[in-house]
């Protein structure tokens, strides 16, 4: 125990801290420019220092050690005469610009100031001169304002991993700048705006719009875009978002203070006045403006209709990634309780719905098995498919974390354009589509060479046994064949997977959206439970869940074959326990998912179509075929913020609000329940989701309440995994399920009391059918020697960003980027016009070089509208989840010129 | 970019094998860049840094941290006379105005030839042999016009 005082306020530490800290603890602010939590101690401001008992000079805080009966005074005037000196020198450079500086009434040098006093130079001298630069389209730097604490330099190097900064020069001279003062290797996520204690790195969007004092109103909330669920405050007034920030305090949510650009500068669609403010119903093939009343008993009267006359397996219902659990929760009951159906799914069907289902049956319960910052305690990392750095920015920081902070090997395996590779250890490059036998050759080395955990080898004999019987035929030298990758760097990837004391998957769509990719998700199962990563710190198998809603979406039952909680649909047990609580009896037959719906609906067989918070004509494969399914279709409901492709094809369109408008609970990839809260009122003409199914569903004869915090309540009775949680229970931070009440705690990491392997009998005859569909691929390749990866940027998360101002100001449009070997065969310069083209068809977009892309592989994101990747593909489905092929698809590159 | 030769690229490897971690031999690699191109300029600088793997903005702000790395064009011959306190009592503010009417330039020009480029520079440590220059890697003691003069004439 170390008993000390601080301004005579006695203090007991278990732990040594630094005297900052420990004052904080009894409410005492050590004021500071330099020293941040999260950083290394630079002590650099000299503004910190204190008096310490015994000690003939004044000490910094940040860089003294409590000692056992140490007296400490943070204020005096011996002290504050040495910050009115540190004071004076900061003021002999900067420009005392107050008025027009964004950081007024929150700028740790204008309070020192206003405090201590020395408001003042009495150096004589010209203050210096330096043009603020204007290089980024996002973040301004003011270096006249620089008080040369170095945060952005570390914040920027220690946690992002990126070192885009630098301080640059010496003495009175000194910036912080990046190389040239351009912004190439800017990956734009402000957290060096974030951390700057003063006004010298602000941001562009907010210029001259934001004082502090303007806020009216903030909300601890979660950012709507990836999976990985962050914790962010939206300020705003007179129902504007002001700006977003990240959590000061760096403990909440999954991210603790870390942000990514979509995030901290993707805030404003809510307020662009492009949104849907009012129903609209289509007569005569034209949009007419219409009263909810109106547009409600519409839809209401017209499902009925075709219910009573074709069946309710005639209507179906589609939910994206951008609502909460509860609207999946309302949109799946609505449909199985009033219109009696289990025709509900949601877009997790796009990839992640492999991922859940294969864990689910490797080990019992089908999930991300560890929390994204338990990543970071890994001492191997295999990243497949999954560009964390891009796709879901917030877990690319935990494995960077692993790799600076615990040296861990990070293995960056995959067809595409993979930020992450600059910091692996070992990159793998394999043909798009082939993932699969490579992780079984990393299966088959470990086998080989007696890697595999012995221990849990003894535990789990027959399920060794089996897995090893299954993967002995794949060598790393036939891998080698198939993927292209070099069977002694499989051997290493494999020896430095087994050899690591813990070793976590990271995985995403590059695996899971594709037709093997269930078979594929639970090869991955396999690699880590022979390495005995399974319930383990720092291991597990983490796939990443594309939207912010997808997770939640699957948990909630929006799921044709699936009721809450991933009960099945063909359970007596689990369909009468439902029923019972709903008072109604479950349909018994699955429904059908998404693709199959559109397929039917093409067929006639459904007549209606509910589509909430996703654009299937933009998103889902064949974008011929989903318009024509989707035009076929008798009655076609749209709910959505913005007009969409699928919005324009639809019979009524109901205006949704958007996640900064509404309470409710997201579920992130590693099954964090967490609250997102209002930041503004609902959009005038404009109702919340829940609000709009409970109205159609009250309509129907089978009202609901759709208040979110009662949905929640009747959440945790019908989804076993949601037992317990109530929004009183999330308050802050979120609880990741299983919630175990009488323990009072989530589930940081599941299967750490071993697993249950449910995996059913009939492997041979999946692999059967996958390698069919495998070879109906093949067929397609034939004249098209390039692969399309159709990639999400770090830029945009789907269709809403392209409707928030900030990501489009560094990525505004398509493009296609080429390795420069490729470009320079072809004749292709940056900026040409290349014609990309597949079997059904074709995009033109500009051409951009990048050493990044691997050679036969054209990167495009895919975001953009009149862009759509979905114009290059076809329907291709894996036949366990019937997920569409949807990420690379070989296509042809024509060159245009300029 | 820039491609450093295979020498320099000897000497970084060299340098860099003296450490745990490579990204130590960082001011190594960019003297022994400086070396080969007689100045540091950006396409060097990140050369370097793709070289010992460190990013290029890390490698530029220790380049313009020190004073001897050049971040321009440089003569053959560097003249850094110091004016610290007890050069400048022994007269070197004399021996300054000297240099600059003998090369025809101002302190931080270079001539026109590129032979001299001449540097005001702080404390060099010599003190007890006030006033004294360095030119390259060579110093200079117990200066006077004469001497200067003598020591030009020699390089040329």
């Amino acid at each position: 125990m170390i008993n000390i005082k601080i301004n005579g306020i006695p203090l007991s530490l278990e732990k040594p801290t630094n005297i900052i800290e420990a004052a904080a603890k009894v409410g005492v602010h050590v004021p500071h420019f330099c020293y941040h939590k999260e950083l290394s101690i630079y002590a650099g401001c000299r503004i910190c220092m204190v008096e310490v008992k015994g000690k003939p000079k004044l000490l910094p805080a940040c860089a003294t050690a409590v000692s056992d009966g140490m007296e400490i005074i943070t204020e005096s005037e011996k002290i504050a005469k040495s910050r009115r000196g540190v004071l004076e020198l900061q003021l002999t450079h900067h420009p005392l610009d107050c008025p027009v500086c964004d950081k007024g009434g929150e700028c740790s040098l204008q309070d020192y100031v206003f405090r201590y006093g020395a408001d003042r130079s009495r150096f004589i001298e010209k203050k210096r001169e330096i043009p603020v630069n204007y290089e980024n389209p996002l973040i301004e730097r003011n270096m006249e304002r620089c008080v040369s604490c170095k945060r952005c330099v570390r914040i920027c190097a220690e946690v992002q991993g990126d070192w885009v900064l630098s301080d640059m020069n010496r003495g009175s001279r000194v910036t912080m700048e990046s190389f040239c003062g351009s912004e190439e290797e800017c990956v734009h996520c402000g957290h060096c705006l974030s951390n700057c204690p003063v006004g010298a790195i602000q941001s562009r969007l907010t210029k001259n719009q934001v004082r502090p004092w303007f806020v009216e109103r903030e909300a601890e909330t979660v950012c709507p875009y990836c999976g990985d669920g962050c914790t962010l405050y939206l300020q705003s007034r007179e129902n504007t978002i002001l700006r977003a920030l990240s959590d000061e305090t760096y403990t909440k949510g999954s991210n603790r203070g870390s942000l990514c650009v979509r995030g901290r500068f993707g805030y404003d669609f809510p307020n662009n006045p492009e949104r849907l403010k009012t129903p609209l119903i289509k007569k005569n093939g034209s949009f007419v403006e219409a009263s909810w009343d109106e547009a409600i008993s519409l839809v209401a009267e017209r499902f009925g209709r075709i219910k009573s006359s074709a069946g309710p397996d005639a209507i179906g219902a589609v939910i994206g990634g951008r609502n909460t659990n509860e609207e999946a929760y309302l949109l799946q009951k609505f449909m199985r309780a009033a219109v009696g159906t289990n025709n509900i799914d949601n877009m997790a069907r796009m990839g992640h719905i492999n991922a859940l289902t294969a864990l689910e049956d490797a080990f019992g319960l089908g999930g991300m098995t560890n929390q994204i910052k338990d990543i970071a305690q890994s001492g191997a990392v295999l990243l497949i498919g999954n560009d964390a750095a891009a796709e879901n920015p917030i877990t690319g920081l935990a494995v960077k974390r692993a790799v600076f902070k615990k040296g861990a090997k990070l293995i960056v395996a995959d067809a595409g354009k993979n930020s992450m590779s600059k910091h692996a250890a070992l990159r793998l490059t394999y043909k798009p589509g082939t993932h699969g036998r490579l992780i079984e050759a990393m299966v088959n080395v470990i086998f080989d060479e007696g890697l595999q955990d012995k221990a849990v080898e003894e535990k789990n004999k027959v399920l060794f046994g089996r897995i090893n019987v299954a993967y002995a035929h794949n060598t790393p030298e036939k891998a080698q064949e198939t993927t292209g990758v070099p069977a002694e760097d499989i051997r290493k990837a494999a020896r430095s997977f087994a050899s690591a004391p813990a070793a976590s998957i990271v995985f995403g769509k590059g695996v899971t959206a594709s037709v093997c990719g269930y078979e594929d998700s639970l090869a991955l199962a396999d690699l880590s439970l022979i390495t005995g990563n399974v319930g383990r710190s720092g291991g597990g198998v983490n796939p990443m869940a594309g939207k912010a809603g997808e997770q939640g979406a699957c948990d909630m039952g929006a799921l044709p074959d699936r009721l809450p909680g991933y009960r099945k649909v063909a359970s007596d047990e689990d369909r009468k326990r439902l029923g019972s609580l709903w008072k109604t009896e479950i349909p018994k037959t699955a429904g059908l998912t998404v693709m199959e719906m559109l397929v039917a609906a093409a067929e006639g067989r459904v007549q209606a179509l509910y589509v909430v918070g996703s654009d299937p004509a933009f998103e889902l494969p064949d974008r011929k075929r989903t318009a024509d399914a989707l035009s076929k279709t008798k009655f076609l409901v749209v709910q959505d913020v913005f007009m969409s492709d699928t919005a324009a094809l639809a019979d009524v369109i109901l205006p949704a609000a958007t996640f900064a408008e509404k309470e409710g609970t997201f579920t992130n990839s590693e099954r964090r329940v967490q609250r997102i809260r209002p930041a503004m009122k609902v959009l005038a003409g404009a109702r919340p989701d829940g609000e709009i199914i409970s109205l159609i569903s009250g309509k129907m004869g089978r009202p609901m309440d759709w208040e979110p915090s009662l949905v929640m309540d009747k959440i945790s009775v019908s989804t076993p995994i949601y037992a317990g949680i109530t929004y009183d229970l999330l308050e802050s931070g979120g609880v990741q399920w299983p919630y175990y009440e009488e323990m009072k705690s989530g589930t940081a990491i599941l299967h750490s009391q071993g697993y249950d392997d449910r995996r059913a009998a009939k492997g041979e005859e999946i692999a059967a059918k996958v390698a069919a569909a495998r070879s109906v691929k093949d067929d397609i390749k034939e004249g098209y020697p390039f692969f399309a990866d159709i990639a999400v940027s770090l830029y945009h998360s789907g269709t809403t960003t392209r409707k928030s101002k900030g990501p489009n100001l560094v990525v505004g449009g398509p493009f296609a980027a080429l390795n420069p070997a490729d470009a320079k065969g072809l004749g292709i310069g940056e900026g040409d016009t290349v014609k990309v083209r597949s079997r059904s068809g074709f995009l033109r977009l500009p051409a951009k070089l990048d050493a990044g892309v691997p050679q036969g592989i054209v990167h495009i994101p895919n975001h953009f509208l009149g862009a759509g990747c979905n114009v290059l593909t076809e329907v291709i489905l894996d036949p366990v989840n019937k997920v569409p092929e949807a990420r690379y698809w070989p296509v042809s590159i024509e060159p245009e010129g300029r | 970019m820039i491609t450093l030769s295979e020498n320099t690229l000897q000497e970084i490897e060299r340098a860099a094998s003296k450490y745990v971690d490579r990204k130590s031999a960082l001011m190594a690699a960019l003297w022994a860049a400086q070396a080969e191109f007689g100045q540091l300029s950006p396409d060097v600088i990140e050369a370097v840094a793709e070289v010992i793997g460190v990013s290029s903005a890390h490698a530029q702000g220790l380049a313009t941290y020190h004073s001897l790395y050049w971040k321009k064009p440089v003569g053959k011959y560097v003249v850094m006379l110091c004016t610290n306190i007890a050069c400048t009592l022994m007269g070197a503010e004399t021996l300054l105005e000297h240099l600059e009417k003998k090369l025809g330039i101002h302190e931080g020009e270079t001539t026109p030839d590129g032979m001299f480029t001449l540097q005001e520079v702080e404390c060099i440590g010599s003190c007890g042999n006030a006033p004294a220059m360095v030119i390259n890697e060579t110093f200079y003691y117990d200066l006077t016009a004469e001497k200067i003069d003598g020591i030009l004439s020699g390089l040329r």
